[in-house]
């Protein structure tokens, strides 16, 4: 296992466990809350690349699982989009790459929400509150940039040829 | 574009959770569940200690206004309320009943399992936390959960042997059958994205905001008498047979961390009792 999936894997752990333990004091248990594992794989995935996105995606959808009364199983497919939106953006120029994080993980948040609200069976509900589900879409894009700044040092180095 | 690989990552992933979804079925999964939230509780334990205080500081710093209208607010009803003391002492016999329901409270507190909150469930739609008791300790499904005030916040819906799941009221899905202290009027108290809903009340029902709501035991679910919060408004339409009554909850749900389960029926009304106390 490299040693970049090991610090995907305890960040990924550690944004779980503070969207459970301190998001919900800061933003009193609303939806209208950044999703931070969403950010963090966003935001990897477009530092270096979606192919170590896997391992956060099984950390946090078990630590997320194992509190939610929906299994782990749906929290897997909830972060998968998200990790799908990315493979779109990793093959840009680095500038743009950076920019796209926060769209990822906007559209990755929305997703996520979708997919839990269906694995709960209250698509219905998600819709009435779309106004907090764009807030969430939007506190987890802020939180992705700024993720996406902090993990751009980590990105591969590529070896350039002659004529590159 | 998707290259054959990534599709092949993605799709692979994708069948996992299938997979772990199927796996859930099974009985054993139940108790691995329970083995990974008891290392995870802990953590988000420790995590969520540490980062309180910065928590409170920024909603602290985001309500300074807020609690500064209301105390300008409070002040004002203070100025009423004192005109008023001459009347309420007539209420002194009223009084003395509210204190007796604080003695029943007492005698009924072995009744109450202490518990705290240690998870809020992350799904978006659902109101649910989890607490650190469970069957072992005489948790049982259908128990109610008291907050803060000693006012019902929701219901045992699940349980393990060491933690079990809350559904409080606000929740989709919760529904109880609550009463209208003062009209003794009695309906349905269901959660939504609406807030808490007091439904099958007549339009033209002698209720007004401020009255007192409780549970009712028409339904033998809950005991009676548990104070749940008080009307917020009443919107009742002359075309319609039943009245939309929101009711505003005595607890805060959003900031929930120690809660008391009721885990042998009550002897006395205490809590009733209690509520009387409340509206007075």
């Amino acid at each position: 296992m490299s040693r970049s999936v090991v610090v995907l894997a305890t960040l990924s752990l550690l944004t779980a466990l503070l969207q459970l333990g301190a998001v919900p004091a800061l933003f009193l248990g609303g939806i209208a809350a950044p999703l931070l594992p969403v950010a963090l794989i966003a935001a990897w995935a477009t530092a270096r690349g979606e192919r170590e996105a896997w391992a956060a995606l099984l950390i946090a959808s078990m630590v997320l699982g194992v509190a939610s009364q929906e299994r782990v199983g749906w929290f897997l497919l909830a972060l998968l989009p998200t990790a799908a939106l990315s493979i779109f953006a990793v093959r840009s120029t680095a500038a743009r790459r950076i920019a796209s994080a926060p769209i990822v993980a906007a559209g990755g948040a929305l997703l996520y929400l979708a997919v839990l609200a269906l694995a709960s069976g209250r698509l219905a509900a998600l819709g009435e509150q779309l106004t907090a589900g764009i807030a969430a879409a939007a506190w987890t894009a802020l939180v992705a940039a700024l993720f996406a700044l902090v993990l751009w040092p980590l990105q591969p180095r590529t070896s350039r040829g002659l004529f590159e | 574009m998707v290259d054959a690989r990534n599709a092949a990552r993605l799709t692979i992933l994708a069948a996992l959770g299938a997979l772990l979804l199927a796996l859930s079925l099974l009985p054993v999964a139940g108790n691995i569940e329970e083995r990974t939230a008891a290392l995870v509780q802990p953590l988000t334990t420790a995590v969520r200690d540490v980062t309180r205080p910065l928590a409170d500081v920024v909603l602290n710093a985001g309500q300074v206004r807020e609690l500064s209208e209301e105390n300008a607010t409070l002040r004002r009803q203070l100025n009423l309320l004192e005109s008023e003391v001459a009347s309420l002492r007539e209420l002194a016999a009223a009084n003395a009943r509210a204190a007796s329901l604080l003695d029943a409270v007492g005698d009924d507190a072995g009744r109450f399992l202490p518990a705290a909150a240690v998870l809020r469930d992350p799904s978006p739609t659902r109101h649910e936390i989890v607490i650190d008791r469970g069957a072992a300790e005489g948790v049982a499904i259908g128990q109610p959960v008291l907050g803060a005030g000693a006012t019902l916040i929701g219901v045992i819906a699940d349980v393990d042997d060491h933690r079990s799941r809350v559904r409080l009221l606000s929740d989709q899905d919760s529904a109880v059958t609550a009463v209208v202290q003062e009209s003794r009027l009695t309906g349905a108290l269901a959660g939504g994205k609406r807030g808490l809903l007091l439904e099958f009340i007549p339009v033209d029902a002698p209720i007004a905001t401020g009255d007192l709501v409780l549970t009712s035991d028409l339904g033998g679910l809950l005991p009676g008498g548990l104070l749940v919060g008080r009307v917020a408004s009443i919107d009742a339409r002359g075309q319609e047979l039943f009245a939309t009554v929101h009711v505003e909850p005595l607890a805060d749900y959003a900031r929930i961390e120690q809660v008391l389960v009721l885990t042998q029926p009550l002897a006395s009304a205490a809590t009733t009792d209690a509520a009387a106390g409340v509206s007075q």
